[in-house]
């Protein structure tokens, strides 16, 4: 069993996003949030705002070159749901359009409007909190979770594990924390429908403390061999990829190279998604926090089908180097499933003693003079 | 006294060319006090045949040294008698001072003359009964050539005629110029102008010739010395003119007074003192203590006989104080007119012998063309990684033998322990040991620059590495591997030539290692240097001390200069090779010194 922590350590450094990009999009949720505050109109309905999205949850990797790395930004409002989605829109179009930088870079979304900056992309998600329990906890809980949302981003993932760093709140009747889901509106159809960010975010911020803190660089690892090697087809790709390995990912791993090959393995292996397989359908993937939901809806059977070929050529890869016992060796087949920027082990070009033959006496050190 | 007498070799010389054909002895051996000479007086008489260059007999000094047959033999024109041109192979040939009877001119018979081949077996012999007759001989023979015009052959390498010097001036002059430098003084018209000369000199009592400029002080040529000897400030100025061909009355002699000059200048078409006139105005100084100035006047020569010029040569001499502020002749107005007139009534009268100076051509071609390297390899600039034993012998051979762009690197400091190999004294301790190198380097010529680095290597500032980026050849003394990495990290952005110098335990081997790539391969290196570095550990002898640290001389290895330096020419033939090869690649050789019952045995190449 070969671990190679250096090496994933490395490669994981690279494959995040960096510094620059993770300013940027702070810098733009700021500066939306404060807009979002000094705007007349806006202000009133303004319950909280915060980031959802693989950012939050530690498991995004950097943009393709060239594209912008892509935040989501979930505005809680007291907008009734079942309100006239078209309404909510334009009343949120229209202060977007009070501000340069913002008006002319809008895209209409199905679940959001896409604000396109500089170099990060937001996408203002419009959501109303559904009782006035949680909009109270929420108002109250406003200021704290602007603390979280700063404190998250720079925490590492291990930290993320304490119930009170969430944003929950407590059933008054119960007694207990729980989260609750917001209602999103559908901008294609009118209609309203469930989300629940948080919960997505909490059951991560879990399994990632069951797997030692690696489970979210397995997400990561795993989410770049699949830019890298698998770039056709499409799909499945971003939350769905990253849904399937948290289903997977065992807890109690000591790597991400054990995390890697184990995920990669149980795919494989699992009886009940060779069974749709065989029957030619799609796997339910069910929602974390919202139970009716598929994941994997959209997902079409030949590309699952594909998923699987693929997931199963992976298995193998990853199986040897973790079965390798010389790291360097372990280390080259690694970089045969993930490529750059996973280092290969440097070809040594100095003296390793190799070229020494055995020495017949030890007394006098071999060297040359100048 | 016997010192009185003329000993027993002298008079077996004498007896020896007694019977000579054409010699006649006119007076026995006389002692010369103060020359510690015998002189030995004879009539020469050769067949004139053509025109009179020479008479039919001519009356010569034999002065011999009182060690005959060893010693110098000198032959020169008697004063009364003897011949009063100079001719080619001949000093200048004047009357002597007071008493001395014996004119300046003397003749050139030693061995290396080629037209006197004919006549005389060429070997000077060293026993009393031959030497004097050999010298007796070949004054005959001389006299025969020059009587028939035949001293100077076509195709002979030229030679300057003898300018007097007088011996109590100590300042000689060196300029630079060779068939590069001449192409642009064919292409100037100006025939005189102003020259520059340091006012301190570099050099102790050599003055270097900086720069020529036109009457208007614009340059037209500059000395390209090295860096040290260049100098813009401060400076002193002289005038220049340039003749068309080299002033000499016939045969071959230099003129010796002003109007001598004017008189061979006017023999080339040149009217040397309408030149001279408009320039002496700027040297005219009202200074309680007026120095002189130096002049300099200008012809081509051929590097043969017989061939086109092919550059310029220049004669120094000391321009007089001229007259200046109120100084004129009586009778006249003080305008510089008349004070050229003063001038040339007095310092620059037609009489008044001209102070010439040493002037000597210190251009590379001249003074280094006796022992350098090849032109594709001296052309090279060349960085020395390591100035230390290997370093500083390397770097002094590669100096000497032309390379003209050096660049040394080293950032340890000479001490005491360091001298019994180094080529740096004691007046160097506690300097760096790259600038103490740098700068002796610098003094073997004035056509060398050398600059240096005080920090090693690896740990470098960006202007050093720019420097190494812009040698052509790095050579690495340093024997350490730190620096063979640090070679290695560089992507060169053309193919690199490094050669890797280094020596064994006991200087018993030589390793020559060079690549010549866009990267040194140090895997290669150490793969083929460490199993010869192993082997020569096992071959060290049993009895020695445990380890030195790496890279230092170790105590017990008693390795000499001598085993340095000899390992250190070899280094620099086979770097001569490499680099006129300049084949892709690495190649590897080792040499070595070869045991031997009865002492050294040489150096063999494995």
């Amino acid at each position: 069993m070969t671990h190679v922590p250096s090496y994933f350590s490395d490669f994981l450094t690279d494959i995040r996003p960096d510094d620059d990009q993770v300013g940027e999009y702070q810098k733009g949720h700021k500066t939306l949030r404060e807009r979002l505050h000094e705007d007349a109109e806006i202000s009133r309905i303004l319950v909280s705002d915060f980031l959802q999205g693989s950012y939050r949850r530690w498991t995004a990797i950097r943009p393709e070159g060239g594209q912008k790395s892509d935040v989501d930004i979930v505005v809680v409002t007291t907008i009734p749901d079942g309100s006239d989605t078209g309404e909510v829109r334009a009343k949120f179009e229209r202060f977007l359009n009070r501000y340069n930088d913002y008006r002319g870079n809008l895209e209409r979304k199905t679940h959001s409007i896409g604000i396109a900056l500089d170099k990060v992309e937001l996408d203002l998600v419009v959501t109303s909190a559904p009782s006035q329990a949680v909009q109270d906890a929420l108002a109250k809980e406003a200021r704290r979770t602007s603390d979280v949302i700063t404190k998250s981003v720079v925490m590492s993932p291990l930290e993320l594990g304490s119930p009170t760093d969430l944003w929950v709140f407590r059933d008054a009747s119960t007694g207990e924390w729980k989260t609750e889901p917001l209602q999103i509106p559908n901008f294609d159809d009118g209609s309203w429908g469930a989300t629940d960010p948080l919960t997505q975010i909490a059951w991560t911020t879990q399994h990632n403390a069951d797997c030692g803190g690696h489970y979210v660089n397995v997400v990561k690892a795993l989410k770049w061999w699949r830019r890298t090697k698998c770039p056709k087809p499409k799909h499945p790709k971003g939350y769905p990829v990253e849904h399937v390995i948290g289903d997977y990912c065992p807890s109690g791993i000591s790597s991400v190279a054990e995390g890697v090959v184990k995920t990669l393995e149980r795919i494989r292996d699992c009886p009940i998604l060779a069974l749709h397989l065989t029957l030619g359908t799609t796997p339910f993937l069910r929602d974390r926090g919202i139970r009716e939901h598929n994941v994997w809806e959209r997902i079409a059977f030949a590309d699952f089908s594909t998923f699987m070929t693929q997931v199963a050529d992976a298995a193998t890869i990853a199986r040897e180097a973790f079965d390798l016992e010389d790291p360097d060796s372990s280390a080259l087949r690694w970089h045969d499933l993930f490529s750059e920027p996973f280092h290969k082990p440097e070809d040594d070009g100095g003296n390793k003693g190799d070229f020494t033959p055995r020495r017949s006496r030890t007394d006098i050190t071999p060297a040359r003079f100048g | 006294m016997s010192n009185l007498l003329p000993s027993d070799e002298l008079r077996a010389g004498r007896r020896a060319i007694d019977g000579l054909h054409g010699i006649e002895i006119l007076e026995d051996w006389r002692r010369f006090e103060g020359f510690e000479r015998w002189g030995l007086r004879l009539r020469l008489t050769i067949d004139p045949g053509g025109p009179e260059r020479v008479p039919a007999s001519t009356d010569w000094e034999f002065l011999v040294d009182k060690e005959y047959p060893l010693g110098d033999i000198a032959v020169a024109p008697a004063d009364d008698g003897g011949i009063e041109k100079t001719f080619h192979h001949q000093r200048c040939n004047r009357e002597n001072g007071p008493g001395i009877p014996w004119r300046t001119g003397h003749i050139c018979v030693e061995t290396d003359v080629r037209g006197l081949d004919r006549y005389v077996q060429n070997e000077e012999p060293w026993t009393a009964p031959r030497r004097l007759r050999w010298y007796v001989q070949r004054a005959r023979a001389w006299l025969e050539a020059a009587a028939g015009d035949d001293l100077m052959r076509a195709g002979d390498p030229f030679e300057l005629p003898d300018f007097p010097i007088t011996p109590e001036t100590d300042c000689a002059v060196a300029f630079r110029e060779d068939a590069a430098s001449y192409a642009y003084w064919e292409a100037l018209t100006n025939r005189s102008g102003v020259f520059e000369y340091p006012d301190a000199p570099a050099i102790p009592s050599t003055v270097l010739v900086q720069r020529f400029l036109n009457q208007g002080k614009r340059r037209l040529v500059d000395a390209s010395w090295g860096r040290r000897y260049r100098i813009d400030r401060p400076v002193k100025r002289g005038p220049w003119v340039r003749l068309p061909q080299i002033p000499v009355l016939e045969p071959w002699r230099a003129p010796i007074t002003w109007g001598q000059l004017e008189a061979a200048c006017a023999g080339v078409g040149v009217d040397f003192m309408a030149l001279l006139e408009p320039l002496s105005h700027q040297f005219r100084e009202r200074a309680r203590n007026p120095q002189p100035h130096i002049g300099l006047i200008g012809f081509p020569i051929p590097m043969t006989t017989g061939q086109a010029p092919v550059q310029m040569h220049w004669q120094a001499f000391m321009l007089p104080v001229l007259a200046s502020g109120t100084e004129h002749p009586k009778g006249f107005r003080p305008t510089l007119q008349n004070q050229w007139l003063l001038d040339r009534r007095t310092v620059l009268a037609p009489d008044t012998p001209i102070e010439w100076l040493k002037t000597a051509n210190w251009s590379p071609d001249e003074i280094s063309a006796r022992g350098r390297l090849p032109l594709e390899v001296r052309v090279k600039s060349v960085a020395v990684i390591g100035a230390g034993a290997l370093g500083s012998a390397v770097a002094e051979l590669l100096a000497r033998a032309g390379v003209g762009e050096l660049f040394i690197v080293d950032g340890d400091t000479l001490e005491m322990g360091n001298l019994v190999r180094h080529s740096l004294t004691m007046s160097d301790l506690g300097k760096s040991k790259a600038e103490a190198v740098a700068n002796r380097l610098g003094r073997f010529s004035p056509n060398i620059d050398v600059v240096y680095a005080t920090e090693h290597f690896v740990g470098g500032t960006p202007g050093d590495l720019e420097r190494l980026h812009r040698a052509e050849v790095i050579v690495d003394t340093s024997a350490s591997d730190e620096v063979i990495a640090g070679l290695a990290s560089i992507e060169w952005s053309e193919p690199k030539m490094v050669i890797s110098v280094s020596l064994s335990l006991a200087a018993k081997r030589l390793y020559v290692f060079s690549d010549h790539s866009t990267r040194f391969p140090a895997h290669a290196f150490h793969q083929w240097i460490d199993p010869l570095l192993v082997r020569d550990a096992d071959e060290a002898p049993e009895d020695a001390m445990p380890h030195g640290h790496k890279g230092c001389w170790h105590p017990v290895f008693r390795t000499r200069a001598d085993d340095v330096w000899l390992l250190a020419a070899a280094a620099v033939k086979e770097i001569e090779e490499i680099v006129r090869r300049s084949a892709n690649g690495s190649h590897c050789r080792v040499f070595e010194q070869v045991d031997s019952e009865d002492g050294f045995g040489g150096l063999q190449r494995l």
